[in-house]
Protein backbone atom coordinates (compact mmCIF):
# COMPACT_ATOMS: atom_id res chain seq x y z
CA UNK A 1 0.00 0.00 0.00
CA UNK A 2 1.34 3.39 -0.78
CA UNK A 3 2.41 6.08 1.69
CA UNK A 4 2.54 9.64 1.91
CA UNK A 5 3.71 11.88 4.63
CA UNK A 6 3.29 15.23 5.59
CA UNK A 7 5.63 17.28 7.74
CA UNK A 8 5.37 21.18 8.43
CA UNK A 9 8.39 22.81 10.24
CA UNK A 10 7.14 26.08 11.50
CA UNK A 11 8.86 28.85 13.41
CA UNK A 12 10.51 32.54 12.61
CA UNK A 13 12.86 33.98 10.19
CA UNK A 14 16.51 32.87 10.47
CA UNK A 15 15.88 29.78 12.38
CA UNK A 16 16.92 27.66 9.67
CA UNK A 17 13.26 25.74 8.94
CA UNK A 18 13.50 26.04 5.48
CA UNK A 19 17.30 24.59 5.44
CA UNK A 20 15.17 21.79 7.44
CA UNK A 21 12.95 21.04 5.42
CA UNK A 22 15.23 21.32 1.86
CA UNK A 23 17.55 18.54 3.90
CA UNK A 24 14.54 16.75 4.85
CA UNK A 25 13.20 16.40 1.20
CA UNK A 26 16.91 16.04 -0.44
CA UNK A 27 17.27 12.96 2.29
CA UNK A 28 14.25 11.27 1.35
CA UNK A 29 14.40 11.80 -2.57
CA UNK A 30 17.74 11.68 -3.70
CA UNK A 31 19.45 9.42 -0.59
CA UNK A 32 16.45 7.09 0.31
CA UNK A 33 14.96 6.94 -3.47
CA UNK A 34 11.67 8.01 -2.50
CA UNK A 35 9.89 10.98 -3.87
CA UNK A 36 8.83 14.07 -1.91
CA UNK A 37 8.14 17.62 -2.30
CA UNK A 38 9.39 20.83 -0.52
CA UNK A 39 8.01 24.72 0.00
CA UNK A 40 8.76 27.33 1.61
CA UNK A 41 7.01 30.63 2.87
CA UNK A 42 8.03 33.64 4.63
CA UNK A 43 5.28 36.36 6.86
CA UNK A 44 6.01 39.33 6.02
CA UNK A 45 9.31 39.73 6.58
CA UNK A 46 11.69 36.74 5.86
CA UNK A 47 13.95 37.82 8.74
CA UNK A 48 12.08 37.60 12.46
CA UNK A 49 8.66 36.86 10.35
CA UNK A 50 6.90 33.74 10.48
CA UNK A 51 8.49 31.33 8.53
CA UNK A 52 7.23 27.61 7.32
CA UNK A 53 8.72 24.70 5.22
CA UNK A 54 6.69 22.17 4.33
CA UNK A 55 7.73 18.56 2.98
CA UNK A 56 5.80 16.00 1.40
CA UNK A 57 7.39 12.42 0.94
CA UNK A 58 5.98 9.47 -0.73
CA UNK A 59 6.58 5.98 -2.28
CA UNK A 60 4.36 7.36 -5.49
CA UNK A 61 4.49 9.79 -7.37
CA UNK A 62 3.43 13.46 -6.31
CA UNK A 63 0.13 14.24 -7.84
CA UNK A 64 -0.64 17.81 -5.14
CA UNK A 65 2.78 19.18 -3.66
CA UNK A 66 1.09 20.98 -0.97
CA UNK A 67 0.21 20.38 2.75
CA UNK A 68 -3.36 19.02 3.52
CA UNK A 69 -3.00 16.97 6.15
CA UNK A 70 -0.29 16.98 8.48
CA UNK A 71 1.70 14.15 10.10
CA UNK A 72 4.20 15.73 11.75
CA UNK A 73 4.15 19.55 12.73
CA UNK A 74 7.03 21.00 14.38
CA UNK A 75 6.91 24.40 15.95
CA UNK A 76 9.53 26.47 17.23
CA UNK A 77 7.49 29.53 17.77
CA UNK A 78 4.08 29.80 19.99
CA UNK A 79 2.51 31.78 17.61
CA UNK A 80 3.46 28.72 14.81
CA UNK A 81 1.87 25.85 17.17
CA UNK A 82 -1.24 28.14 18.10
CA UNK A 83 -1.96 28.59 14.03
CA UNK A 84 -1.22 25.15 12.52
CA UNK A 85 -1.98 22.36 15.37
CA UNK A 86 -5.25 22.56 14.23
CA UNK A 87 -3.80 20.80 9.89
CA UNK A 88 -2.60 18.08 12.13
CA UNK A 89 -4.26 14.36 11.59
CA UNK A 90 -5.46 12.69 14.80
CA UNK A 91 -2.86 10.15 14.59
CA UNK A 92 0.04 12.72 13.81
CA UNK A 93 2.67 14.07 16.12
CA UNK A 94 3.36 17.88 16.87
CA UNK A 95 7.19 18.41 18.25
CA UNK A 96 7.76 21.70 19.89
CA UNK A 97 10.53 23.49 21.23
CA UNK A 98 9.47 24.37 24.77
CA UNK A 99 12.45 26.48 24.98
CA UNK A 100 10.03 28.64 23.26
CA UNK A 101 6.56 26.93 22.94
CA UNK A 102 4.48 26.79 26.72
CA UNK A 103 0.71 26.52 25.88
CA UNK A 104 0.25 23.19 24.64
CA UNK A 105 -2.38 22.51 22.16
CA UNK A 106 -5.09 19.45 23.06
CA UNK A 107 -5.95 16.94 20.48
CA UNK A 108 -5.95 13.68 19.57
CA UNK A 109 -2.60 13.72 18.40
CA UNK A 110 0.81 13.10 20.09
CA UNK A 111 2.42 16.12 21.24
CA UNK A 112 6.55 15.80 22.15
CA UNK A 113 7.95 18.64 23.93
CA UNK A 114 11.98 19.44 23.86
CA UNK A 115 13.74 22.21 24.67
CA UNK A 116 15.72 21.81 20.99
CA UNK A 117 17.47 25.52 21.03
CA UNK A 118 18.35 24.97 24.37
CA UNK A 119 19.85 21.14 24.14
CA UNK A 120 21.50 22.36 20.74
CA UNK A 121 23.37 25.13 22.55
CA UNK A 122 24.54 23.25 26.04
CA UNK A 123 25.06 19.84 24.36
CA UNK A 124 26.15 20.97 21.31
CA UNK A 125 27.79 24.21 21.74
CA UNK A 126 25.38 26.28 19.16
CA UNK A 127 21.94 27.48 19.28
CA UNK A 128 22.32 27.96 15.69
CA UNK A 129 22.41 24.43 14.91
CA UNK A 130 18.59 24.02 16.35
CA UNK A 131 17.09 23.05 13.32
CA UNK A 132 19.56 20.17 12.75
CA UNK A 133 19.14 18.55 16.31
CA UNK A 134 14.99 18.76 15.69
CA UNK A 135 15.93 17.03 12.22
CA UNK A 136 17.38 14.24 14.35
CA UNK A 137 14.46 14.20 16.17
CA UNK A 138 12.43 14.20 13.75
CA UNK A 139 13.81 11.47 12.00
CA UNK A 140 14.16 9.30 15.19
CA UNK A 141 10.32 9.90 15.76
CA UNK A 142 8.92 9.52 12.39
CA UNK A 143 11.06 6.31 11.37
CA UNK A 144 9.77 7.78 7.49
CA UNK A 145 13.52 8.29 5.99
CA UNK A 146 16.29 6.58 6.97
CA UNK A 147 19.05 8.27 9.61
CA UNK A 148 21.75 7.04 6.57
CA UNK A 149 19.85 10.00 4.33
CA UNK A 150 19.48 12.32 6.50
CA UNK A 151 22.74 12.05 7.25
CA UNK A 152 24.63 12.54 4.05
CA UNK A 153 21.89 15.50 3.32
CA UNK A 154 23.22 17.10 6.16
CA UNK A 155 26.91 16.55 4.67
CA UNK A 156 25.96 17.62 1.06
CA UNK A 157 24.47 20.77 2.69
CA UNK A 158 27.31 22.12 5.32
CA UNK A 159 30.60 22.91 4.39
CA UNK A 160 33.60 20.55 5.24
CA UNK A 161 34.80 22.97 8.20
CA UNK A 162 31.28 22.13 9.95
CA UNK A 163 30.77 18.92 8.94
CA UNK A 164 31.60 17.45 12.45
CA UNK A 165 29.45 19.59 14.69
CA UNK A 166 26.32 19.39 12.40
CA UNK A 167 26.29 15.59 12.62
CA UNK A 168 26.82 15.88 16.31
CA UNK A 169 23.90 18.23 16.41
CA UNK A 170 21.87 15.41 14.49
CA UNK A 171 22.85 12.62 16.56
CA UNK A 172 22.18 14.50 20.39
CA UNK A 173 18.49 15.09 18.22
CA UNK A 174 18.49 10.94 17.34
CA UNK A 175 19.12 10.29 21.19
CA UNK A 176 16.97 13.08 22.57
CA UNK A 177 14.28 11.10 20.34
CA UNK A 178 15.35 7.68 21.41
CA UNK A 179 14.69 9.20 25.51
CA UNK A 180 10.88 10.54 24.88
CA UNK A 181 9.80 7.78 22.26
CA UNK B 1 24.02 17.03 -25.78
CA UNK B 2 23.77 16.41 -22.21
CA UNK B 3 25.87 19.30 -20.27
CA UNK B 4 27.85 18.24 -17.07
CA UNK B 5 25.46 20.75 -15.04
CA UNK B 6 22.36 18.38 -15.11
CA UNK B 7 24.20 15.34 -12.88
CA UNK B 8 24.08 17.20 -10.32
CA UNK B 9 20.07 17.54 -10.39
CA UNK B 10 18.44 14.62 -9.00
CA UNK B 11 18.13 12.28 -11.83
CA UNK B 12 14.05 11.73 -11.26
CA UNK B 13 13.79 15.62 -11.43
CA UNK B 14 16.04 16.13 -14.47
CA UNK B 15 13.08 15.72 -17.74
CA UNK B 16 10.80 17.96 -15.61
CA UNK B 17 13.82 20.89 -15.26
CA UNK B 18 14.44 21.12 -18.30
CA UNK B 19 11.23 20.56 -20.15
CA UNK B 20 10.65 23.69 -17.40
CA UNK B 21 13.60 25.51 -18.72
CA UNK B 22 12.39 25.29 -21.94
CA UNK B 23 9.02 26.75 -21.27
CA UNK B 24 10.66 29.43 -19.48
CA UNK B 25 12.52 29.84 -22.57
CA UNK B 26 9.10 30.27 -24.90
CA UNK B 27 8.10 32.53 -21.85
CA UNK B 28 10.86 35.32 -22.13
CA UNK B 29 10.44 37.68 -24.86
CA UNK B 30 14.12 39.58 -25.69
CA UNK B 31 12.82 42.87 -26.86
CA UNK B 32 10.52 43.33 -23.67
CA UNK B 33 12.43 41.61 -20.99
CA UNK B 34 10.15 41.16 -18.29
CA UNK B 35 12.13 38.70 -16.15
CA UNK B 36 15.64 36.76 -15.53
CA UNK B 37 16.18 33.93 -14.12
CA UNK B 38 18.47 34.10 -10.98
CA UNK B 39 19.83 32.72 -7.33
CA UNK B 40 21.30 29.48 -7.84
CA UNK B 41 20.71 27.97 -11.00
CA UNK B 42 22.36 30.37 -12.74
CA UNK B 43 25.57 29.55 -10.51
CA UNK B 44 24.64 25.96 -11.08
CA UNK B 45 24.39 26.20 -14.89
CA UNK B 46 27.49 27.85 -15.51
CA UNK B 47 29.75 25.25 -13.68
CA UNK B 48 30.24 27.02 -10.49
CA UNK B 49 28.58 24.93 -8.41
CA UNK B 50 29.16 20.87 -8.19
CA UNK B 51 26.93 19.14 -5.79
CA UNK B 52 23.88 17.49 -5.88
CA UNK B 53 20.52 19.68 -3.84
CA UNK B 54 17.09 20.06 -4.28
CA UNK B 55 17.46 23.46 -6.60
CA UNK B 56 14.71 25.88 -6.92
CA UNK B 57 14.30 28.29 -9.85
CA UNK B 58 13.81 32.09 -8.83
CA UNK B 59 12.70 34.24 -11.19
CA UNK B 60 13.21 37.76 -10.90
CA UNK B 61 10.80 40.31 -12.73
CA UNK B 62 11.11 44.07 -13.41
CA UNK B 63 8.33 45.19 -11.21
CA UNK B 64 4.73 43.83 -9.44
CA UNK B 65 3.29 44.97 -12.80
CA UNK B 66 5.83 42.28 -14.72
CA UNK B 67 5.15 39.57 -12.32
CA UNK B 68 1.24 39.79 -12.63
CA UNK B 69 1.53 39.88 -16.55
CA UNK B 70 3.97 36.50 -16.35
CA UNK B 71 1.24 35.06 -13.85
CA UNK B 72 -1.88 35.81 -16.38
CA UNK B 73 0.45 34.74 -19.21
CA UNK B 74 -0.68 31.44 -21.58
CA UNK B 75 1.69 28.34 -20.78
CA UNK B 76 1.58 25.15 -22.32
CA UNK B 77 -1.66 22.25 -21.70
CA UNK B 78 0.41 20.22 -20.15
CA UNK B 79 1.67 22.30 -17.32
CA UNK B 80 0.60 22.41 -13.73
CA UNK B 81 1.00 24.99 -11.82
CA UNK B 82 0.02 24.99 -8.13
CA UNK B 83 0.58 28.04 -5.84
CA UNK B 84 2.15 27.70 -2.21
CA UNK B 85 0.77 31.39 -1.26
CA UNK B 86 -2.59 32.89 -0.87
CA UNK B 87 -1.38 36.32 -1.93
CA UNK B 88 1.63 38.00 -2.90
CA UNK B 89 4.24 38.33 -0.01
CA UNK B 90 4.94 41.53 0.04
CA UNK B 91 7.26 43.45 2.62
CA UNK B 92 9.05 46.89 2.46
CA UNK B 93 11.87 46.23 -0.61
CA UNK B 94 10.55 42.38 -1.75
CA UNK B 95 7.47 40.98 -3.49
CA UNK B 96 7.09 37.16 -3.75
CA UNK B 97 5.53 34.73 -4.64
CA UNK B 98 5.91 30.74 -4.20
CA UNK B 99 5.00 28.27 -6.88
CA UNK B 100 5.62 24.71 -8.14
CA UNK B 101 5.63 23.84 -11.09
CA UNK B 102 5.27 19.92 -13.11
CA UNK B 103 4.41 18.46 -16.59
CA UNK B 104 4.21 15.41 -14.54
CA UNK B 105 3.81 14.11 -10.85
CA UNK B 106 7.77 15.82 -10.34
CA UNK B 107 7.53 19.13 -9.08
CA UNK B 108 9.83 22.15 -9.36
CA UNK B 109 9.83 24.95 -7.06
CA UNK B 110 10.04 28.25 -9.24
CA UNK B 111 9.63 31.24 -7.30
CA UNK B 112 8.29 35.21 -8.40
CA UNK B 113 10.75 37.89 -7.05
CA UNK B 114 10.27 41.31 -7.48
CA UNK B 115 13.36 42.88 -5.08
CA UNK B 116 13.81 47.16 -5.76
CA UNK B 117 16.35 48.09 -8.16
CA UNK B 118 17.45 45.28 -8.15
CA UNK B 119 16.27 44.13 -12.32
CA UNK B 120 17.78 47.22 -13.61
CA UNK B 121 21.03 45.94 -11.52
CA UNK B 122 21.19 42.48 -13.20
CA UNK B 123 19.26 43.68 -16.68
CA UNK B 124 21.28 47.07 -16.82
CA UNK B 125 22.28 46.52 -20.32
CA UNK B 126 20.01 44.41 -22.01
CA UNK B 127 22.16 44.79 -25.29
CA UNK B 128 25.18 43.34 -23.85
CA UNK B 129 22.98 40.52 -21.81
CA UNK B 130 23.54 36.97 -23.52
CA UNK B 131 21.06 34.35 -23.03
CA UNK B 132 22.06 31.17 -21.81
CA UNK B 133 21.97 28.60 -25.18
CA UNK B 134 22.00 24.74 -25.48
CA UNK B 135 19.78 21.98 -26.48
CA UNK B 136 19.59 19.23 -24.14
CA UNK B 137 18.69 16.03 -25.28
CA UNK B 138 17.11 13.67 -22.46
CA UNK B 139 15.16 10.74 -23.15
CA UNK B 140 16.07 10.93 -26.94
CA UNK B 141 13.76 14.32 -26.71
CA UNK B 142 15.53 17.37 -27.46
CA UNK B 143 14.94 20.68 -26.07
CA UNK B 144 15.91 24.20 -26.59
CA UNK B 145 16.81 26.30 -23.85
CA UNK B 146 17.44 30.16 -24.59
CA UNK B 147 17.48 31.97 -21.37
CA UNK B 148 18.49 35.11 -20.06
CA UNK B 149 19.73 34.83 -16.77
CA UNK B 150 22.00 36.33 -13.85
CA UNK B 151 25.84 36.92 -14.99
CA UNK B 152 27.13 34.82 -11.58
CA UNK B 153 29.61 37.65 -11.03
CA UNK B 154 26.37 39.85 -10.73
CA UNK B 155 24.70 37.30 -8.31
CA UNK B 156 28.17 37.14 -5.77
CA UNK B 157 27.92 41.31 -5.96
CA UNK B 158 24.39 40.91 -4.53
CA UNK B 159 25.27 38.29 -2.40
CA UNK B 160 28.41 40.19 -0.78
CA UNK B 161 26.57 43.25 0.49
CA UNK B 162 23.20 41.25 1.19
CA UNK B 163 22.66 42.41 4.56
CA UNK B 164 21.59 38.16 5.27
CA UNK B 165 24.98 37.21 4.50
CA UNK B 166 26.16 40.06 7.07
CA UNK B 167 23.74 38.57 9.49
CA UNK B 168 25.45 34.91 8.26
CA UNK B 169 28.86 35.88 8.74
CA UNK B 170 28.27 37.71 12.08
CA UNK B 171 26.17 34.89 13.54
CA UNK B 172 28.65 32.14 11.59
CA UNK B 173 25.75 30.36 10.28
CA UNK B 174 27.91 27.85 8.43
CA UNK B 175 24.84 26.33 6.32
CA UNK B 176 24.69 29.80 4.71
CA UNK B 177 23.56 28.94 1.05
CA UNK B 178 24.84 32.60 0.24
CA UNK B 179 28.01 32.13 1.57
CA UNK B 180 28.52 28.53 -0.05
CA UNK B 181 28.19 30.58 -3.46
CA UNK B 182 30.45 33.03 -2.52
CA UNK B 183 33.26 30.98 -1.69
CA UNK B 184 32.57 28.77 -4.83
CA UNK B 185 32.72 31.39 -7.01
CA UNK B 186 35.75 33.00 -5.47
CA UNK B 187 37.28 29.67 -5.78
CA UNK B 188 36.72 29.89 -9.44
CA UNK B 189 38.00 32.88 -9.62
CA UNK B 190 39.96 34.50 -7.35
CA UNK B 191 43.20 34.83 -9.63
CA UNK B 192 41.10 36.07 -12.67
CA UNK B 193 41.87 40.11 -12.48
CA UNK B 194 38.85 40.56 -14.88
CA UNK B 195 36.68 38.77 -12.22
CA UNK B 196 37.87 41.78 -9.47
CA UNK B 197 37.69 44.73 -11.72
CA UNK B 198 34.33 43.67 -13.02
CA UNK B 199 32.90 43.47 -9.52
CA UNK B 200 34.15 46.35 -8.54
CA UNK B 201 32.49 48.83 -10.78
CA UNK B 202 29.03 46.85 -10.82
CA UNK B 203 29.43 46.62 -7.09
CA UNK B 204 29.32 50.59 -7.28
CA UNK B 205 25.27 50.67 -8.58
CA UNK B 206 24.42 49.23 -5.23
CA UNK B 207 26.60 50.72 -3.12
CA UNK B 208 30.14 52.59 -2.24
CA UNK B 209 33.36 50.36 -3.28
CA UNK B 210 34.50 50.68 0.17
CA UNK B 211 31.24 49.20 1.68
CA UNK B 212 31.43 45.87 -0.94
CA UNK B 213 35.16 45.67 -0.50
CA UNK B 214 34.98 45.98 2.97
CA UNK B 215 32.32 43.51 3.29
CA UNK B 216 34.01 40.92 0.96
CA UNK B 217 37.48 41.12 3.41
CA UNK B 218 34.99 40.29 6.21
CA UNK B 219 34.09 37.23 4.14
CA UNK B 220 37.01 35.74 3.59
CA UNK B 221 38.56 36.71 6.52
CA UNK B 222 36.24 34.70 8.39
CA UNK B 223 36.53 31.42 6.34
CA UNK B 224 37.92 29.20 8.91
CA UNK B 225 35.01 30.25 11.09
CA UNK B 226 31.99 29.78 8.77
CA UNK B 227 33.51 26.09 7.55
CA UNK B 228 36.17 27.39 4.82
CA UNK B 229 39.55 27.27 6.46
CA UNK B 230 39.87 24.47 3.49
CA UNK B 231 39.57 26.92 0.87
CA UNK B 232 42.93 28.88 0.11
CA UNK B 233 42.61 33.09 0.98
CA UNK B 234 45.50 34.05 -1.50
CA UNK B 235 47.54 37.39 -0.26
CA UNK B 236 46.66 39.14 -3.70
CA UNK B 237 42.61 38.73 -2.69
CA UNK B 238 43.43 40.37 0.24
CA UNK B 239 45.37 43.36 -0.98
CA UNK B 240 42.79 44.12 -4.21
CA UNK B 241 40.27 44.63 -1.21
CA UNK B 242 42.27 46.13 1.11
CA UNK B 243 43.16 48.54 -1.88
Amino acid sequence: MSFRYEFRLSGSGGQGLILAGKILAEAAAIYDGKNATQSQSYGPEARGGSSRSEVIVSDEEIDYPKAVNIDLLLCFTQEACDKYYTDVKDTGIILVDSSYVTNLPQGKFKIYTVPITDVAEKEVGKALVANIVALGIITELTDIISKKAVESAILSRVPKGTEELNLKAFNVGIKKAQQIK
Amino acid sequence: MYPDWLNYVDRKRRLNLVQILQCLSQLQERANLNFIVIGALPLLMRGYLAYKVYWDIDLLFRDDTGMKEFMKKPKPKMLRIVEYDEALMVSKNITSFHTAWAFDRIWFNVDYIVRKGFFNFYAHDIGQLMPYTETITVHNTNFIICLYMAHPWDIIVEKVISPRTTRDVELQIDTSIDLRHIFAVYTSEKTNLEFWHYIFEKAKLLCSEHEFKAKFLKILSSATELGYGHIEISSDSIKLLQG
